[in-house]
């Protein structure tokens, strides 16, 4: 097994290398700005970056009679380039995945017939092809052309042909863009048109989401094929005067289907008296009705969101006022490659996405107002900055089966970031503590359709607590910095009946009524900026991520019905000889859930075994 | 161990030596490259364009997000910078937050009193350009001959002794 391993990891890895190889060093100017010189003024850039990931799976119950899942290599190649002519340029992104071994490997049928009993029909470790693929190359490997684009780029109109990205206002109409930081990337595919003079700027688009399918953090398994549908938008901006922006928008959503719609506008008053700014949208959707959809469906034919805020400046406090109003505006969504598309982003006002966003409030509710103050003191001389913030939001969406509830939910956050430097020392503090408290409202009969009624589990409310805290602590002694990274949730929830059932359907479903844990520690020892290995130690019990299958929605790599409280190691180091190469390997285990990057958040697959990435830059 | 050793070698080999020809000399660009023109949103009002700077000052191009803590390090020693070097310097930072964090921007900008222009790159226009990793902080240094010279990712207490150093050969040319 060892040797099979081996060889069909070797030859993965050089296809793919061979496929997707790296250019030359050093940045490829085409040529300069000199008479006769066929790319003058052009340049070529590359980039690369190879994943290899070795999965296992650890085995808690060795005596019981379900055999672990067999290990299996993943290996993932993303080739970026990138042709700038003057003004124009024209690009690509071709993704490659593999997976080995294969049920045509004799040792691995035979390992899998060891495990799992001749009479089971032997399975791949990893499918990568989920439903809707007609052009499979071959299970063992997927090469997707995932983004291709032509732009033209000057100071007063800008044209993208092929994968541009989009947002109006603050997110609430359209939000479809690059996050790298959480490996998702929602281009449009087709033309975009930016005009700008000086009292106006206009953009129209047309095209199709393209969610990208191939991904580097996320397990590469049953990847759905995208079924495209058109988008068409557009934005007015108006500049009446120097302190004021107006603006009109609209959006047609999935218009070779359903067909919706969202219009809207915005106002901007900067700079008042010097020191107020005030931001106000309103958008409106009317939703297209699925010709298949039941007469007595309960899904919304319309929609509004407004949202404003007023940021107020005296010297070193800043004081920020935001409130919402939300009724059926985060709707549409389609099925992506891995997780569903959503059009749209808007604010939620809440502290952080995974620590606060949780589905049974503010960001999955359709039927939502709420409000946050944040204030920020920034003491200059020793370069202390405070934080306080609060955030009220009333959820009107029931949530069964816990009676027919609503929420009305407390947020405050207090925060901290101190940085201290002496004369060959710096050391800095940051860190935050916040709670977030839910508490149930009971929904009036009459708003309650029947089955909703006779679904819930009538007799109880429930309120929701958690308790979040961060601390970030680092020292830098001339070349060598330590840093100590921790986060910590406390998710609770009481009942007036512990250990309470409930009937859906004729199943029975029974809740431990017991909250859970969830800590993220890693410290980190980094030389001259470039070489860091990092110590990880992470721990939950939270039954969600525990439970999560793989299917659509990453999730640990359990196979057992039984869930136990986990606790993952691992190590990691951190190579960055230079701007354009980076090394990064881990060894060990990594815990599922969600990570957020100031408001950018995706779910972490679960991870046992080694993973080493290369990254490439020209 | 024996097993691990076996199965990351032969990958690791690859990846060394289609690495190898990366190793180009620290954080400096092999030969200059141009730049395309964009333009984005003034954080201050209107909108503002690369081309409105180019060939008259040296320019830094930063982008950074209010999520990002080495940004909140670096911001600071820009700041030094761009006041220390006004009449050659011209510092151009590009907020990479997205649309529903804009709120935040203002703030720590105010926060700083920060003097370099701030451009809002919420659609990712720009990232999507010259930052495809979104590296947060991510420096760009341009000449007066409107050419990158130099490209820095990341930040840690003293990278700012080097910016200053480079900036400084660039504006003496």
């Amino acid at each position: 097994m060892q040797h099979r391993f081996a060889r069909t990891t070797f030859a993965l890895a050089a296809a793919i290398v061979a496929t997707t190889a790296a250019g030359p060093a050093g940045a490829v100017p085409l040529g300069k700005e000199v008479d006769g010189q066929v790319l003058p003024g052009s340049v070529l850039s590359v980039s690369n970056d190879f994943y290899f990931k070795f999965n296992t799976f650890i085995d808690e119950e060795p005596d019981d009679a379900i055999p672990a899942p067999l290990g299996f290599v993943e290996l993932v190649n993303r080739f970026t380039a990138d042709l700038q002519i003057k003004q124009f340029s024209i690009g690509a992104q071709v993704d490659t995945v593999g997976v080995a071994p294969q049920c045509s490997d004799a040792g691995y049928a035979t390992e899998f017939a060891d495990a799992f009993g001749d009479d089971t029909e032997c399975g791949s470790p990893n499918p990568i092809f989920g439903p809707g693929w007609d052009d499979q190359i071959g299970d063992p490997a997927m090469v997707r052309l995932e983004k291709v684009w032509g732009r033209y780029s000057s100071k007063n109109i800008d044209v993208w042909l092929g994968d541009y990205y989009a947002a109006f206002g603050r997110g609430i109409l359209l939000s479809m863009t690059k996050k790298p930081e959480v490996d998702q990337d929602n281009s449009l595919l087709g033309a975009r048109v930016d005009l700008r003079t000086k009292p106006l700027d206009f953009t129209f688009l047309l095209g199709t989401p393209n969610p990208q399918e191939v991904s580097m953090e996320l397990r590469n398994k049953n990847i759905r094929r995208f079924e495209p549908t058109l988008l068409a938008g557009g934005v007015l901006k108006l500049r009446p005067h120097k302190l004021v922006e107006l603006s009109v928008q609209g959006v047609g959503y999935e218009l070779t289907e359903t067909g919706s719609l969202g219009l809207g506008g915005t106002v901007a008053v900067n700079g008042i008296g010097g020191a107020v700014d005030i931001y106000v949208e309103g958008n409106g959707f009317a939703y297209g009705t699925d010709e298949d959809a039941p007469e007595d469906s309960v899904e919304p034919t319309s929609g509004y969101a407004i949202y404003g805020a007023v940021t107020g400046y005296a010297g070193p406090l800043t004081l920020t006022i935001e409130g919402k109003r939300y009724k059926d505006a985060q709707v549409l969504k389609r099925d992506g490659p891995v997780v569903p598309v959503q059009y749209n982003s808007p604010p939620s006002l809440e502290w952080e996405q995974s620590t606060t966003e949780d589905s049974f409030t503010s960001i999955a509710s359709n039927d939502i107002a709420g409000w946050r103050a944040s204030a920020e003191l920034f003491l200059l001389q020793s370069f202390t900055t405070i934080g306080f913030a609060f955030t009220n939001s009333f959820d009107m969406e029931p949530h069964p089966p816990f009676a027919v509830q609503r929420e009305v939910g407390f947020s405050p956050v207090v925060t901290l970031a101190q940085p201290i430097h002496l004369e060959k020392v710096d050391l800095h503090l940051k860190g935050h503590v916040g709670y977030r408290h839910d508490v149930p409202v009971r929904t009036p009969a009459d708003l309650v359709p029947e089955e909703q009624r006779e679904a819930s589990a009538e007799q109880y409310l429930r309120h929701n607590g958690l308790l979040h805290f961060s601390v970030d602590f680092g020292v830098t002694v001339g070349p060598v910095a330590v840093e100590w990274v921790s986060w910590f949730r406390r998710y609770h929830y009481t009942l007036d009946d512990p250990g309470f059932c409930w009937d859906v359907d004729g199943e029975e479903t029974c809740s431990p009524n017991d909250g859970w844990i969830s800590m993220e520690n890693a410290l980190s020892v980094t030389l001259f900026g470039k070489y860091t290995a990092a110590l990880h130690l992470d721990f939950t019990d939270d039954p969600i991520v525990q439970r999560q299958t793989n299917d659509g929605s990453p999730g640990n790599l359990v196979y057992d019905a039984d869930f136990k409280s986990s606790a993952y190691i691992g190590g990691s180091i951190i190579l960055k000889p230079v701007s354009n190469l980076e090394v990064n390997v881990f060894v060990g285990g990594q815990k599922a859930g969600v990570v957020c990057t100031g408001g950018a958040c995706r779910t972490v697959p679960a991870f046992n075994g080694a993973k080493a990435r290369v990254i490439v830059n020209f | 161990m024996s097993r691990f050793l076996r199965l990351f070698a032969a990958p690791l080999v690859l990846i060394a030596l289609a690495a190898l020809p990366a190793l180009a000399a620290d954080d400096a660009v092999a030969e200059p490259e141009a730049i395309a023109d964009f333009t984005l949103p003034n954080l201050a009002g209107g909108n503002a364009s690369l081309s409105d700077y180019l060939g008259d000052k040296v320019i830094l191009i930063n982008f950074w997000a209010t999520w990002c803590t080495p940004c909140m390090k670096e911001m600071p020693k820009l700041n030094e910078m761009q006041k220390a070097h006004a009449d050659k310097l011209q510092i151009i930072s590009i907020s990479a937050d997205e649309a529903r964090d804009l709120a935040k921007v203002k703030g720590i900008v105010k926060r700083f009193a920060y003097e370099p222009v701030v451009l809002l790159d919420a659609e990712t226009k720009v990232v999507s350009q010259l930052n495809k990793r979104k590296d947060m902080p991510y420096t760009l240094i341009i000449g007066k001959d409107k050419l990158i010279h130099h490209r820095k990712k990341g930040f840690t207490d003293g990278d700012e002794a080097k910016l200053e150093e480079w900036v400084k050969a660039l504006m003496d040319q």
